[in-house]
């Protein structure tokens, strides 16, 4: 009976209506997905001026402070010993520094500061750390060097 | 192949030829479900699209902004040894000299700044020396070379000697000589400069004042770079809704900065540092978006919500050329 095998494939069967609807379904949720990426990247991008913002900054003020005020911020706001430093995340929060709540995220600034033999000029080393919303560390490091001349 | 059609082949056939109203109906409640959810989705997109697209203009126009701002102030006061003379009323009524920059506060609206630097960082724009005395009151310069300034008219020049300097405005020029004339910044020489060893700077001079346009197109305030020679400003950053400057000044000249205070109220040289703050806000308002201009500076908050998203900026310059 071929005219009877034809008809059972004529059309679509409800079932099929929706399973294919339930696949249109996952795949504008996946569109959906991309626009989510789109503005994550737009808001780690603003935190990351933000921090760049914050770590300059605080280099600059350095510029015209006295000598002997430009002191590491210790302690525990960064990893001692390793090469090259790294900012301690756990202890960001009682780390002598300071922080600042920007649209709603918290920026810790924390720095290193080592002087030469003869005390003469002093290189500083600025971190700016922030979480992100799934809780992970990020930081900006920027490092600059000092001469105690006339406060220059 | 063809058989001739049979009685038994032709009637389930013809039954199939079409689609019943009810199936048409069905199929069509279904195609509406699915585009209604396309539909929606493609709305939803859109609106995020533009919201981000907008927002990462914002952001880029803010970073512009700060970048094109903080090179000028670290290079302010560079290559120029003491106050050169401007006449008086083109920063501000009664000013009459300009070392490194000079800003005007405003409390109700965006402050703006002027900043003088000596400009021979490039090889096209070089600087040169002149070859010749340069009497007091002359209106040319006779120089090494003048490969590094424009034909045209109205470029502005520093000579300076390391003790005095002036300000012209050239009119046109030679392999040779600069020569000065008209324009704003011409009359003023009265100095002499010898031929040395070492012989006089003659540069490019980049004076430029950088303030917020909010009368020209009122809903996109923009960043204006006014380079003072007589020529149009240019568009350095859109929709920058505000811009406020606090010099940081030592006070006892121990290379410590002191205090902050709004410009105006104190003399130039003792500027150290400044602080640079902006507001940047998205280039249209969004629908259901509601945010007040917030204070900055010495400058209160708006008072009416509006639906603009914004994004602030506040950075410390240290003035390199602050002629300690």
């Amino acid at each position: 009976m071929a005219g009877n095998k034809l008809r059972c494939q004529r059309g679509f069967s409800l079932i099929e209506v929706l399973i294919a609807l339930v696949i249109l379904a996952v795949g504008l949720l996946g569109l959906a997905l991309f626009q989510t990426t789109a503005i994550k990247g737009n808001a780690i991008a603003a935190k990351w001026t933000v921090a760049t913002e914050l770590a300059q900054d605080r280099l600059e003020r350095f510029r015209h402070v006295d000598w002997v005020s430009i002191q590491p911020s210790v302690p525990g706001g960064f990893v001692p010993g390793i090469q090259p430093l790294q900012s301690a995340y756990g202890s960001l929060g009682g780390a002598v520094g300071d922080n600042t709540i920007v649209r709603g995220t918290q920026y810790y600034r924390v720095w290193q500061v080592t002087s030469n033999v003869s005390n003469s000029l002093k290189t500083i080393t600025v971190w700016c750390c922030w979480r992100d919303d799934a809780a992970q560390w990020h930081n900006i490091m920027l490092v600059t060097q000092r001469s105690d001349i006339g406060g220059i | 192949m063809m058989r001739p059609p049979g009685n038994g082949d032709r009637v389930p056939r013809r039954s199939e030829a079409g689609f019943s109203l009810i199936e048409v109906m069905s199929a069509l409640v279904i195609l509406a479900i699915a585009m209604t959810a396309v539909f929606a989705t493609f709305i939803s997109q859109q609106k995020s699209f533009t919201t981000q697209s907008r927002v990462a203009e914002m952001q880029q126009n803010l970073r512009q902004a700060v970048e094109y701002m903080s090179r000028d102030i670290r290079m302010a006061g560079y290559g120029i040894p003491d106050n050169v003379t401007i006449p008086n009323g083109v920063i501000a009524a009664g000013v009459t000299s300009i070392r490194s920059l000079y800003a005007k506060d405003s409390t109700t609206g965006p402050d703006q700044i002027y900043i003088l630097y000596l400009f021979d960082m490039d090889d096209n724009q070089r600087s040169t020396w002149n070859t010749a005395p340069m009497a007091s009151g002359a209106g040319s310069v006779t120089v090494d070379n003048t490969d590094g300034f424009l034909p045209t008219t109205g470029e502005l020049v520093i000579v300076t000697d390391g003790i005095n300097e002036q300000l012209f405005q050239t009119v046109s020029k030679t392999a040779t000589a600069l020569n000065f004339g008209g324009g704003t910044y011409q009359g003023f020489a009265n100095n002499t400069y010898g031929i040395g060893p070492p012989p006089s700077t003659v540069a490019k001079a980049r004076f430029v004042r950088y303030y917020i346009d909010n009368t020209t197109d009122p809903a996109h305030p923009t960043l204006m770079a006014d380079r003072m020679g007589g020529a149009a400003a240019q568009p350095v950053a859109d929709d920058i809704e505000d811009m406020q400057l606090t010099y940081g000044l030592d006070t006892n000249a121990d290379g410590i900065i002191d205090s902050w205070v709004p410009p105006g109220a104190v003399t130039p040289p003792q500027i150290r540092q400044v602080r640079l703050q902006f507001i940047a806000r998205a280039r249209l308002p969004e629908a259901g978006w509601s945010e007040t201009r917030p204070a900055l500076g010495n400058r209160a908050a708006g008072t009416t919500p509006d639906g603009y998203r914004r994004r602030t900026y506040d950075i410390v310059i240290d003035v390199r050329n602050s002629g300690v």
